[in-house]
């Protein structure tokens, strides 16, 4: 994902759009620019577990367990950083979004700043808690495939949760799917960067929590496993 | 001609072996491919007013897997040359002539082998195949696939350095596969933007989707009228590639030197 | 008769002459030793002769071909073991050694028999299907040196065969080397083990900086440098300096010291030569000798002979 989804392929899809989704998207432009910008802080805060699991296979780890900091300090550093990275790597894709679609208010920035940060942490613990979980290269490589494309596509970044919501209940799309995009939080973060620059969908305190519920989880288990399993050989 | 052609099936028989060695690609790829159309195909699909959506979008998703894949013998070459392999390749009583045809059929055969089964797929969800017109589709897509690889390997081989291979592909990659007809059919890429329109009638992505979707006879997401343009657009590039490819082989082409 | 003839063979990156108009014979069947300090130019010399990289001047000429010209048919004659083992992690030795035999044009028939046979005699039969990531530094200097084995090239070129090896494990190699030689090839071993080119080389050529010291044999190279040779010899009484200068007339000696009344130290040159007839006229003059202990320069004291430095003063300044 990058900036050629928006600059081109965002703009062609505009012509396509049904008339039954213009109800809802006045602009696929403006409507992908919060979803690339999730997307990309995925991608970016998802590459700590690649290293990780670089790292236990190639015994780097040991080094990492010869420093002087203690275990959860390195722990939650290894999080931390991967979520750090992610934001990083956003900010030009959200700078951009801010360039066409409006700058946010000083409350609605704050917020969407902090949400973001705690998806990417999120992100990079359940990237580790795989990582750490899988003890060859391919099982690794399979588990965050099917992870990393159902969070992908289940959510909210290219199409409106109403959309898959609607194939749900016409039986089209599997139903623990739909609820999946529903708590995705992917879909919580876009859909709250559009409520705030695009006025729609309107700005739930849902949007918030769910991110703030799975960075948790995500954030405490993959310290705890990686603490666990990487003192083990 | 019998040693030349042998040692030109050895280059080939190791670039296919290999391939199927990096599990987790094959792994990671196939996930992508079955997610795009079980997930994204399906929804985007609702959401465009294009008929047949989500037929046209599975037949662009085959050529852009191809394309992805065949890909992969430019980053094979710079993983060779991290780890020396490349020079040597380089030594071996090869001709290199022999070494970059047979690595240009060996990316595009593999790329083949491994999307076959994919395309299989995607001509089960297609639902209809012309077989007269898929046979001569399938075998543009096979130049087409050796066209990507001889492209792969000459930007490679210029470039010399991973840091700008990677982001030089990238590039490619963005621009390549989002200004062709494998999501969207040409007349809307003219409205969208004239500009991106003219791009897209070029790019031989556009040419291996058409062609593709020509080969499986629904009408609903033909958007050919004469096939021969793009066939003839698949030979020029297959041809431009293998023998650009080849000269700078011949020329340029040394161990080290490898950023 | 020389089988490779290099003239001017000159390669620059940059400013820098990793190869500088090296000039350099080499004759059929024997094993050649190429010496010098890390950054000498061994590899790139190689490399060129391989058609691996061009040269920036000069050329050579392997059989009877130019590298220049000629590249396919130089590689047709060459098989090169590589310093650093070139391989990717995924692939397994026997993948390796059986692709290169394969390239090699060995027949199906021969080529199973002998990638056992190879992978066998160095002890890699068992690990012949496990990925390369997996293996040691010594495991995967040993498949690169079985693929020159499998391939018995009409020139071999050997780039450090034994680094990271155990010392079994080095005369194996060793051992394997001489019946390649014996068996008709001839054999450059680029080498910064001192000891290894000693006991191998027909004859050493020493490089530095990209050029060709010297080049002989190791005798012949070890005798080119007056006195190398030393002898201690203790005695059962004392010696007269009538009998130092009685010893000072051999003109093989090139100098002597009494470290104690019974004790002397000759610098010397040919000590195999002039031992017999030393101890002659020691026994002539009723001098009975009771320990004798010889020891002659190694390479090393050839190189520094030659440069001013040692190898490794060579290898920290940056040859």
């Amino acid at each position: 994902m990058n900036l050629a989804d928006l600059f081109i392929m965002a703009i062609v899809y505009n012509q396509m759009l049904s008339s039954a989704i213009t109800t809802q998207i006045k602009s696929y432009f403006n409507f992908f620019a919060p979803g690339l910008a999730v997307t990309g802080l995925f991608a970016s805060a998802f590459m700590i577990g690649r290293e990780i699991n670089m790292e236990r296979r190639r015994e780097v780890h040991h080094y990492m367990l010869s420093l002087p900091m203690t275990r959860l300090e390195l722990a939650v550093g290894r999080v931390l950083s991967g979520g750090l990275r992610g934001i990083i790597y956003m900010s030009p894709l959200l700078l951009t979004c801010f360039a066409f679609l409006g700058v946010p208010n000083v409350w609605q920035l704050l917020l969407i700043v902090g949400v973001l940060f705690l998806l990417a942490i999120g992100i990079s613990g359940l990237s580790i808690a795989i990582a750490v979980s899988t003890s060859s290269l391919e099982k690794f490589i399979t588990a965050r495939g099917l992870v990393y494309y159902a969070l992908f596509f289940c959510s909210s970044v290219f199409y409106p949760l109403s959309l898959i919501q609607q194939l749900g209940q016409e039986g089209k799309f599997p139903m623990p799917l739909v609820v999946l995009a529903e708590i995705n939080p992917l879909s919580s973060a876009s859909d709250m960067i559009r409520a705030f620059l695009l006025g729609t969908p309107a700005f739930s305190v849902n949007m918030i929590l769910s991110v703030a519920i799975f960075s948790v989880i995500f954030t405490f288990s993959a310290a705890f496993a990686y603490i666990k399993i990487i003192e083990r050989k | 001609m019998t040693a030349l052609t042998n040692k030109l099936f050895l280059v080939v028989e190791r670039d296919i072996r290999l391939f199927f060695q990096y599990k987790f690609l094959i792994i990671m790829r196939g996930i992508w491919f079955v997610s795009q159309i079980v997930l994204f195909g399906l929804i985007a699909s609702r959401m465009v007013s294009v008929t047949d959506y989500f037929q046209y979008y599975v037949a662009g998703l085959s050529v852009m897997m191809l394309y992805s894949t065949a890909l992969f013998i430019g980053f094979d070459i710079y993983e060779e040359a991290e780890h020396g392999v490349f020079e040597y390749l380089l030594s071996l009583p090869v001709s290199r002539r022999q070494l970059v045809l047979g690595r240009s059929i060996g990316g595009g055969l593999r790329a083949f082998i491994y999307v076959g089964p994919l395309i299989g797929v995607a001509l089960y969800v297609i639902g209809a195949v012309n077989p007269l017109n898929f046979l001569i589709a399938f075998f543009t897509l096979f130049l087409f696939a050796f066209g990507v690889s001889g492209m792969s390997i000459t930007i490679a081989v210029i470039i010399k350095s991973s840091d700008r291979f990677d982001i030089l592909m990238g590039v490619l990659d963005a621009l390549i596969v989002r200004l062709s007809t494998a999501m969207y059919p040409l007349a809307i890429v003219q409205q969208a933007n004239p500009f991106y329109g003219g791009l897209t009638q070029l790019n031989p992505v556009s040419f291996a989707s058409d062609l593709f979707r020509w080969g499986t006879g629904l009408e609903a997401i033909i958007s050919l009228n004469n096939p021969l343009a793009p066939l003839l657009g698949i030979v020029a590039f297959f041809s431009f590639f293998t023998f650009v490819g080849i000269i700078i082989y011949d020329k340029r082409i040394e161990g080290g030197g490898w950023q | 008769m020389a089988i490779i003839s290099i003239k001017d063979l000159t390669k620059t990156f940059g400013n820098t002459a990793a190869v500088n108009h090296l000039n350099l014979s080499i004759e059929e069947g024997e094993i050649f030793g190429l010496l010098g300090p890390n950054g000498a130019g061994k590899t790139t010399a190689i490399l060129m002769l391989a058609t691996v990289i061009r040269p920036t001047e000069g050329t050579a000429t392997v059989g009877e071909y130019d590298i220049r010209k000629n590249p396919d048919k130089v590689r047709a004659l060459l098989g090169i073991a590589f310093q650093e083992p070139k391989m990717l992690w995924v692939s397994t030795p026997w993948d390796i050694v059986n692709f290169h035999a394969k390239v090699c044009g060995l027949s199906t028939q021969d080529r199973k028999r002998k990638v056992k046979e190879i992978l066998d005699a160095l002890e890699m039969w068992e690990f012949r299907h496990r990925t390369v990531h997996a293996l040691s530094g010594g495991m995967r200097k040993r498949v690169e040196i079985a693929k020159i084995l499998i391939q018995r090239p009409k020139i071999a070129i050997v780039d450090e065969p034994t680094a990271q090896i155990d010392v079994v494990g080095k005369h194996k190699i060793w051992k394997m080397l001489c019946e390649l030689r014996d068996q008709g090839s001839t054999i450059i071993l680029a080498t910064n083990e001192l000891y290894e080119a000693d006991v191998l080389s027909d004859r050493v050529g020493i490089l530095h900086r990209g050029q060709l010291i010297v080049c002989d044999t190791p005798k012949k190279l070890k005798d080119s440098i007056p006195g190398g040779d030393i002898i201690d010899i203790k005695l059962e009484k004392e010696v007269t300096a009538k009998d130092i200068e009685a010893l000072k007339d051999f003109e093989e000696v090139v100098d002597i010291h009494q470290p104690k009344p019974d004790n002397l130290r000759l610098h010397l040159n040919k000590v195999e030569e002039v031992v017999p007839r030393i101890m002659n006229l020691l026994m002539k003059k009723n001098m009975p000798v009771s320990s004798i202990r010889m020891s002659e320069p190694s390479l090393d004291d050839v190189f520094s002979h030659f440069t001013g430095l040692t190898i490794e003063e060579a290898q920290k300044g940056g040859a």
